[in-house]
């Protein structure tokens, strides 16, 4: 028993130094979450409008063509709770910070916090790379490598980036994210299918999931009123094949809502969920736009907001 | 839980340790199982433990109430049937009503007599099908005389519940098992080792092969009519390559952890892609199950001892039996129909199918003929697979009939699953040469394998490997049984 014990523990340290290497590799690969934070604290004064929010606004609104200096600090399924802290975190550095764009729409409403949620893994690239301290020092939100899958994708971008010097960043300079594509998007399904499995999966509402996220939306919105920064509250455009299939009542409830902050705090929304001027070619995926569609998307809010 | 989670992770060790070092006498050992095996289970839905705590609560009765009417076989023969009938009526409820409710529906509003019978949201629980058999198997066994009633509760509990093969088995016997919970038991530094081993090649074939092939079978599955007829077809490969290592895959770890634990499990799987015909293939596939339904279903019915016709007979029905054991639909059932018929050809032809070795005995390939055989036999294997993964037969038709098509060789538009096919050949390959071990990682000794540093080089390639080809998390197929 001594004699396996004592191999097993070797081989258990063994396998723990590889992973450690593992994981200072993959830190050392430069992130969106990395780059957005490095930006944010050298050029936070010059931020004029800041764009929060998750995918929809980070792939669907483009900074440079949006309005002068503006910054996108949204992410990939980047919650209320995520949005209130970087918001909170940098605000007194962007001493120009007149406009801040935030959306509502079905995910970031309706969906669990980001650690209780199927992304989970996404809370460690918020305390790795920019600080945050929201989910504490529990080791599978501090570490890359407690999530294998997603590690393992990473470690081999790593190893590339070690080898070619040639990295992807996910964003642009000023934090529009540009990897996105109709093949990760769509997994090989069609459109359709993809709006009818992605459909089935957002349907109810969760009041627990929402009063939790509501009250993140009013923390940040009473924090822009309190520094009396414009909000622009918006709902991106979705396929329509999409909408007409999620559960009708988590739109009723997100107007519900929305009615209830722009009566609270007097600002702005503009909905463009079902806006006829967005069709298939415009969407990577049922409720992501593509380039096309994000540059269609950006000079809409541009000639709205103005 | 998952024997791929950080859970399992923690709670082998744990279990492990408590097991060796703190409770060391048999009946302790035995009750820390039982609890172990408990929490295990009801990680998934610990209501789950209810269902099976009364399956185990019922064949100990029954078992102790055949013993106690010895010689009045009338009696001992209706507590059996009550028992196989409970336990059959539990599975029909919570995996058939609904199946059974639709086709009767169906069935009487063709005559025109529709009625509206109520269906019934039920959750299945995991490993139902596996655990039900294994009790069933019991009372029949206690019936027959072939293993006596067993006294200790504690002891039968461990039995239906011993955690390594509690969810996708291997089904044990409760000849080979409940011997096994009576022995002290003492550490053994060679069957942990192998124990440990086995469990590191199913994790690798679960992990590496299984879950990488996954994403390309179901992106095939879910647009056939977006798939060309030739990615067709190699999803179809495959999907037995998915299908074999997940199943296979589990049931190396089920063994190698019951190892740890002194414990000897049946082997579920005998290198089943180098069987040269499809009932040498079903000696090698799934052999719990099938060994089952030989001796509680097919000798019963006279087995081969009987007309040819009858053998034939025997044979469907207990393939449809086992179809319909899969799962509660008519592609199952014409799975094990097709295979059926496929076994019956050899029964009215007196094709020999047995064979006193392995394919390629003694020799480093096989001959042209048995390599036939066996590209033979998968194919056919892998094509009845098609009604395996179909949600229902329309689907299972429409993909064999964009399949069948004459672009079934024609590449253009290219290939899908290259990453996943070389890891498929070194699966082969590598099992190819350890076709006559009992599993792949049961190392000899000789060659590079008898230096440590080469052992453990293999042990930490393998846990890269599992490590940075981790594709999303799939649940273990057979789970669904």
């Amino acid at each position: 028993m001594k004699r396996y014990l004592t191999y097993v523990t070797i081989f258990a340290c063994i396998i723990a130094v590889l992973l450690a290497a593992g994981e200072a590799i993959v830190r050392h690969y430069p992130n969106s979450y990395q780059y957005k934070c490095e930006w944010m604290d050298h050029n936070a004064s010059q931020v004029k409008t800041l764009v929060l929010g998750g995918s929809h606004t980070y792939y669907g609104i483009i900074p440079s063509e949006l309005a002068d200096s503006t910054f996108s600090l949204a992410n990939v399924t980047q919650h209320p709770e995520h949005d209130y802290w970087l918001l909170q975190h940098y605000i007194d550095n962007c001493t120009h910070l007149n406009t801040v764009i935030l959306p509502v729409d079905e995910t970031n409403l309706f969906e669990p916090a980001l650690a209780d949620g199927d992304e989970w893994f996404r809370c460690a690239y918020y305390n790795i790379y920019m600080g945050c301290d929201l989910n504490g020092s529990n080791p599978i939100y501090n570490l890359e490598i407690a999530n294998l899958p997603t590690f393992n994708r990473k470690f081999k971008a790593a190893l590339d980036y070690a080898l070619t010097g040639q990295a992807t960043l996910d964003c642009d300079s000023l934090g529009f994210g540009n990897g996105f594509t109709v093949k990760n998007a769509m997994k090989g399904k069609s459109l359709h299918i993809n709006a009818i499995s992605k459909a089935e999966r957002h349907q109810g509402v969760d009041s627990t999931c929402i009063a939790h996220n509501e009250l993140y939306l009013d923390k940040t919105l009473a924090l822009c009123h309190e520094r009396g920064i414009r909000v622009i509250m918006v709902t991106p455009p979705m396929l329509k094949e999409y909408t007409d299939k999620v559960d009708p009542q988590r739109f009723v409830t997100l107007q519900t809502i929305v009615k209830k902050f722009v009566a609270k705090y007097g600002v702005e929304y503009y909905d463009n969920l079902n806006d006829a001027r967005f069709q298939g070619v415009d969407f990577h995926d049922p409720d992501h736009l593509s380039v096309q569609g994000a540059h269609k998307y950006t000079a809409i809010l541009k000639d709205t907001i103005k | 839980m998952s024997f791929v989670s950080i859970q399992f992770l923690l709670f082998l060790p744990i279990v492990f340790l408590l097991y060796w070092f703190v409770v060391k006498p048999a009946k302790w050992q035995n009750l820390l199982l039982v609890g172990a095996s408990y929490v295990f289970y009801g990680w998934w839905d610990w209501r789950f433990l209810l269902l099976m705590g009364f399956t185990s609560a019922c064949c100990y009765a029954g078992g102790r109430l055949i013993e106690k009417y010895e010689g009045q076989r009338s009696i001992q023969k209706g507590i059996t049937a009550a028992n196989v009938v409970i336990n059959l009526a539990i599975l029909g409820v919570f995996k058939y009503y609904n199946f059974f409710v639709a086709n009767l529906d169906a069935l009487l509003s063709h005559m025109g007599m529709a009625v509206d019978w109520p269906t019934a949201h039920i959750i299945l629980p995991v490993g139902i099908s596996f655990y039900t058999f294994q009790a069933i198997g019991y009372c029949v066994d206690v019936y027959k005389k072939k293993v006596s009633a067993e006294r200790n509760v504690v002891d039968f509990f461990a039995f239906i519940s011993f955690f390594p093969q509690l969810v996708a088995g291997p089904i044990e016997r409760a000849s080979d098992m409940l011997p096994q919970f009576k022995k002290k038991r003492t550490f053994d530094y060679a069957r942990a080792v192998d124990g440990s081993r086995q469990m590191l090649w199913g994790m690798f074939k679960k992990v590496v092969i299984a879950d990488n092939c996954a994403p390309f079978v179901n992106t095939a599955w879910e647009n056939v009519d977006l798939t060309t007829p030739f990615n067709l077809m190699v999803v179809t490969v495959l999907f037995s390559f998915q299908v074999y290592c997940d199943f296979s895959g589990y049931c190396d770890i089920a063994v190698g952890c019951a190892r740890l634990f002194g414990f000897n499990l049946r082997a579920n799987f005998n290198y089943p892609y180098f069987s040269r015909n499809i009932p040498e293939f079903w000696r090698r596939w799934h052999i719990t199950l099938l060994g089952w339904f030989r001796d509680y279903v097919y000798f019963p019915l006279g087995g081969s001892r009987c007309s040819k016709l009858r053998c034939c007979f025997n044979t469907i029905f207990v393939f449809v039996l086992s179809g319909l054991w899969h799962g509660p639909d008519w592609s199952f059932v014409c799975y094990g129909c097709l295979h059926g018929l496929m076994c019956s050809f050899f029964v009215l032809t007196g094709i020999k199918t047995k064979y006193e070795h392995n394919v390629g005995w003694q020799r480093m390939l096989p001959s042209i003929k048995e390599f036939l055989m066996m590209v033979g036999t998968f194919a056919l294997v892998s094509l009845a697979r098609v009604m395996f993964r179909a949600q229902s037969m329309g689907e299972a038709w429409f993909y064999c009939r964009r399949l069948f098509t004459l672009d079934v060789f024609n590449p253009t538009g290219g290939i899908m699953g290259l990453k996943i096919i070389p890891w498929c050949v070194l699966l082969i390959m590598v099992e190819w040469v350890k076709r006559n071990n009992n599993h792949v990682l049961e190392l000899s000794g000789h060659g590079l394998m008898r230096y440590q540093w080469a052992r453990w080089a293999l042990y930490v390639a393998l846990v890269v490997a599992i490590v940075l080809c981790q594709s999303p998390k799939q649940d273990f197929i057979y789970f669904q049984f």
